[in-house]
């Protein structure tokens, strides 16, 4: 929980002719952040495995007949969960057949359905038209008789029609408007056979829009839309009896085609992987970063889908050179309890720890919470973040996490609310069982700064951790190590001391005194005499001092001033938790005199209670986010910036994302 | 007429100090007589073009940028009249006329997406609209055709005459239709926001210098069409443009159908044929109609002073003029001889040399 899961780098070595298999075990382990074989010595010597594109594109073609189907069924069963994922190569041959099958079953209903589906829209476009030309009241028998006259039907812009009529002019023509329809003429033009052209060229240049009609209508106008209207419901019929078939068919095959087209994904994501690995003639090589207790598990699967004809091994991270050398990152795999885990994403908002770094996250959850709620503690605000954080965790699932998150806020404004007795603002429905802030405003503060003091002096104790994992003895000295931590509790005990019994012995402050000098003279001189010792190493007994050790000297200082002024600032920028709870609370006050003014002038009806609404969903709305982001600062940076680095690489798992 | 004089002293000021900034004849002729290209550079700079030029490596940039480049400082001058005439109406006048080059932007645009070419080839062929226009062009420029420029364009003049030319684009597989259908919503708009001006007197005057303009592009539209693209008569009058003057649909209507130079000058309005008769081929057609309106923009500085024909005259001449450097510019390119450039620049704008 403390640090981030202790990975191994595994390397397997197998023949070509068993990677499929490999590749299966790979894909249902999941757990292994493959290496870019490219990025390895073996790499840059050209020994990459090349995909098989053939298999490739087999599971395309296959994706693109099982995405036909899906659209055309519409299976409305949940999606499926994959929990074993087969041989890509093997799997090919059972899933071409299943959705052979299907296809047999289904694609003359889903075709007789779009033949269906088209007529329909053809004969609706059909009687639309027909619509248009109604009062026309067109004879198509008396109009299809003529020998030496042609007509059409169609639509121009209003404006146009002048024009229209002038270059017509010098041929017999007629044109009659039938209706205007948003900002066009319905419009049926003739003129003599013989001037069939001219008529097409004036009517092409007025930006004409036929209303083309099949040339086999009989009759008038009315009954060819009645013979259509009676066409369409026939249509319309049939589409009903084949969407019955198919929902059917959806019900039956639904569940087996959402989990082809899953398995069709995941193995062709497996076969893309295919480029991460290695190749020497035909034995391939896949390395990657895998959970060190998985590593027995994964030997004995791969030996059992090999039968023994692959090799496997781990080194650790300390052996390996270019990790030791920083050019190789360990991946960072989170390894939070469930609660816990939808804080890792405002920790990844600051930065990926490295691999040798504490994991702040469960810190992060826990001091985030208890800012938030002494700054937001009412239980009936609470109650309503709760339920917020509750509708986002089921109903969107792409903010599930900050759904937690938030129901998490709302416990811990609920708790905070029963210490002081807050409930929307009312302070006498139940009794407070630590303070009510307004009243107490001094002893409020100096917790908040005592807070304050406890989260800082984490951070320098999660520092020190680090140093000691990275080995870095020679920074415990540094403002930011040991020596820094113990001049800083040494000013917050006396800090403390005068706070509480403002009475602080001359004793204690001698002592203090010498305490405080010597660490300044630790941190001040740490830096120039570890210079001083690196040039006696590198054997620069010629010259006493090294070069520009004055400037190192006079940075260090400015360094230790600077940090020591930063922790004071740190500590008393904690007495925003104060502030911003007494905010809360004036909220609620002005709230309420607001309610009061409604009270006096109208009673204590519906006006008064719709002001308390208003008014508390305000302060949840602009307190709410005040607050978290307050939260957040304090978090990054009074108490991530003592000891997070980051710089660390997410752990990736094979078959993360999907093709989609 | 005192309302008249209260509304447009500004925007009258305005364009008369704008107007002041013409290039002279005296600079015309130095442009013209220019060695080269680099000389025709080199003068122009010291005009009030110099803004335009400044700062730029003219030996790289294309000839199409630079041409482009040259109608800065008439967009400018859109604004700056536009920002003048707090007069709704008279200011849609001014916005009409503008709305032309809105027009042959967004016909760049199209070409540019029907031909699926990218952006940047085709960014240099802008006009440099300045920041009157109100169209959303980083929009357009996403579309995947001229029905979706239709949809972005819906709230503009230009939206519903896309939209009717639609079906004539996917008929004929050419945009041609929709780029007819631009020009002319800007031309129609044009024609409407004359007809909606408040005082009689200024529709009267606006209606007499544009419709003049109108009537003289529809001329050179009919040739062109006629000439050059051998488009029947009946096409022709349906491509004419709204809001002529002196020019109705059936006198249109006889020019299309003109066989010959001598046919089409006897069908023109007595007001344009006396002026034009020693013309024998088509060729001509264009200097002379061009002086023509430039006599008629100039005539409108010497009358009645308190009218939109003010602004719009000096706008349409600033247009002229950077027409008439654009064609000495492209002569120079090619080396052509002073005296043969000379006959592609309107008279107008080379008379009254008297310092050579």
């Amino acid at each position: 929980m403390f640090k981030a899961v202790k990975l191994t780098r595994v390397t397997i070595q197998c023949p070509e002719e068993q990677i499929s298999p490999v590749m299966s075990v790979l894909g249902n382990m999941r757990l292994l952040h493959l290496i870019r074989i490219e990025e390895t010595h073996l790499g840059k010597l050209g020994y990459v495995a090349r995909v098989d594109r053939e298999l490739l594109d087999h599971y395309t073609s296959l994706l693109t007949r099982t995405n036909r189907l899906i659209d055309g069924l519409h299976p409305t069963q949940p999606m499926p969960s994959v929990t074993k994922i087969p041989r890509p190569d093997k799997e090919i041959f059972r899933l071409k057949e299943v959705i052979t099958r299907i296809e047999k079953e289904a694609l003359s209903i889903l075709e007789e359905r779009e033949k269906t589906w088209q007529a329909i829209v053809q004969d609706q476009t059909l009687l639309d038209r027909l619509k248009l030309l109604e009062p026309a009241e067109l004879d198509f028998d008396r109009l299809g008789s003529l020998k030496y006259a042609t007509w059409m039907t169609g639509l121009i812009p209003e404006e146009n029609l002048d024009r229209l009529e002038e270059s017509l002019s010098d041929v017999y023509h007629a044109l009659i408007p039938i209706l205007k329809k948003d900002g066009k003429i319905v419009l049926f033009a003739m003129s003599l056979r013989d001037d069939e052209n001219v008529l097409h060229r004036a009517l092409k240049s007025a930006f004409w829009d036929p209303i083309e009609l099949p040339d086999n209508l009989k009759g008038n106008i009315f009954e060819v839309t009645e013979r259509t209207s009676r066409a369409l419901e026939g249509l319309k019929a049939r589409l009903s009896e084949l969407d019955q078939q198919r929902k059917m068919l959806g019900e039956k095959y639904g569940t087996q085609l959402l989990e082809t087209r899953e398995i069709i994904l995941l193995c062709s994501q497996l076969l893309k992987a295919q480029k991460k690995f290695g190749a020497i003639d035909h034995t391939y090589i896949i390395t990657g970063w895998l959970p060190v207790d998985l590593f027995n598990e994964l030997k004995k699967r791969i030996a059992e889908a090999t039968m023994g004809k692959a090799l496997i091994d781990q080194v650790d991270p300390e052996h390996i050179r270019e990790v030791r050398s920083g050019i190789l990152k360990i991946p960072i795999l989170f390894n939070n309890p469930l609660l816990i885990r939808p804080f890792e994403r405002l920790t990844t908002l600051y930065g990926t720890p490295s691999y040798k770094e504490i994991e702040p996250t469960v810190f992060l959850a826990i001091s985030f919470l208890v800012l938030f709620g002494m700054m937001f503690g009412d239980v009936g605000q609470g109650a309503v973040l709760f339920a917020i954080g509750y509708y986002v965790f089921r109903r969107m699932f792409r903010f599930m996490d900050y759904g937690v998150i938030l129901m998490e806020c709302g416990v811990s404004s609920i708790i905070f609310g029963l210490l002081y007795g807050s409930v929307f603002g009312f302070e006498d429905l139940i009794p407070a069982l630590w303070i009510h802030p307004m009243r107490h405003i001094d002893h409020f503060m100096k917790v908040s700064v005592l807070l304050g003091i406890s989260i800082i002096s984490l951070g320098f104790l999660l520092n020190l951790v680090n140093l000691l994992r990275q080995r870095r003895y020679g920074d415990l000295f540094s403002a930011s190590g040991l020596a820094g931590a113990l001049f800083y509790w040494l000013l917050a005990g006396l800090g403390i001391r005068y706070i509480f019994s403002e009475n602080v012995s001359p004793v204690e402050v001698l002592l203090a005194k010498i305490s405080a000098i010597s660490l300044f003279m630790i941190m001040l001189l740490q830096r120039p005499v570890r210079s001083l010792l690196f040039h006696l190493r590198k054997g620069g007994r010629q010259r006493r001092l090294p070069k520009g050790i004055g400037i190192t000297l006079f940075e260090s200082l400015i360094e230790v001033l600077d940090d020591i002024l930063r922790y004071m600032a740190n500590t008393v920028s904690f007495v925003r938790v104060a502030a911003f709870g007494l905010t809360h609370v004036a909220l609620f006050m002005a709230v309420f005199s607001l309610a009061d003014m409604v009270r006096t002038a109208h009673g204590r009806g519906l006006s008064y209670w719709l002001v308390i609404v208003i008014g508390n969903l305000v302060i949840i709305l602009l307190e709410g986010m005040v607050v978290s982001i307050q939260t957040l600062r304090l978090e990054y940076y009074e108490f991530f910036s003592r000891f997070f680095r980051g710089g660390g690489k997410p752990f990736r798992p094979l078959l993360e994302e999907k093709a989609g | 007429m005192l309302l008249l004089t209260a509304r447009y002293s500004f925007a009258n000021t305005k364009a008369r100090a704008l107007r002041g900034r013409r290039l002279t004849p005296e600079d015309f002729h130095f442009l013209i007589q220019a060695r080269d290209l680099s000389g025709f550079f080199a003068y122009l700079a010291t005009t009030s073009y110099q803004d335009v030029l400044s700062g730029k490596d003219i030996g790289n940039i294309s000839p199409k940028s630079i041409e482009r480049n040259l109608y800065t400082p008439l967009f400018e001058g859109y604004r700056k009249i536009a920002d003048a005439l707090k007069n709704s109406r008279s200011r849609q006048v001014i916005l009409a006329m503008y709305s032309r080059f809105e027009a042959e932007n967004l016909k760049i645009i199209l070409r540019t997406i029907v031909a699926g070419r990218n952006r940047s080839a085709a960014s240099p062929l802008l006009y440099p609209l300045g920041r009157l226009t109100r169209l959303a062009w980083d929009g357009l420029w996403n579309c995947k055709g001229p029905a979706e420029l239709a949809g972005i364009l819906h709230n503009s003049i230009f939206g519903q005459a896309i939209e009717h030319a639609l079906p004539q684009f996917e008929a004929q597989g050419r945009i041609f239709p929709i780029e007819v259908a631009l020009d002319l919503a800007a031309f129609r708009w044009l024609a409407r926001a004359v007809d909606r001006l408040a005082s009689k007197r200024d529709k009267n005057e606006a209606h007499d210098l544009l419709g003049r303009y109108v009537d003289i592009l529809n001329c050179l539209w009919i040739i062109r069409l006629k000439v050059h693209f051998d488009m029947s008569p009946e096409e022709i009058v349906n491509y004419s443009l709204p809001g002529g003057k002196a020019i109705g649909l059936k006198g249109l209507h006889l020019l299309a159908k003109s066989k010959t130079v001598t046919e089409f000058l006897e069908n023109l309005p007595e007001s344009l044929s006396n002026k034009l008769a020693r013309i024998r081929d088509w060729a001509d057609f264009r200097p002379a109609f061009t002086s023509l309106l430039l006599r008629s923009l100039r005539k409108a500085f010497a009358s009645f002073p308190f009218h939109v024909g003010i602004e719009a005259a000096y706008l349409l001449e600033k247009e002229l003029e950077v027409q008439a450097l654009i064609s000495i510019m492209e002569s120079k390119r090619q080396k052509a001889a002073s005296k043969d450039i000379k006959r592609h620049v309107p008279v107008e704008l080379l008379d009254e040399v008297a310092h050579v």
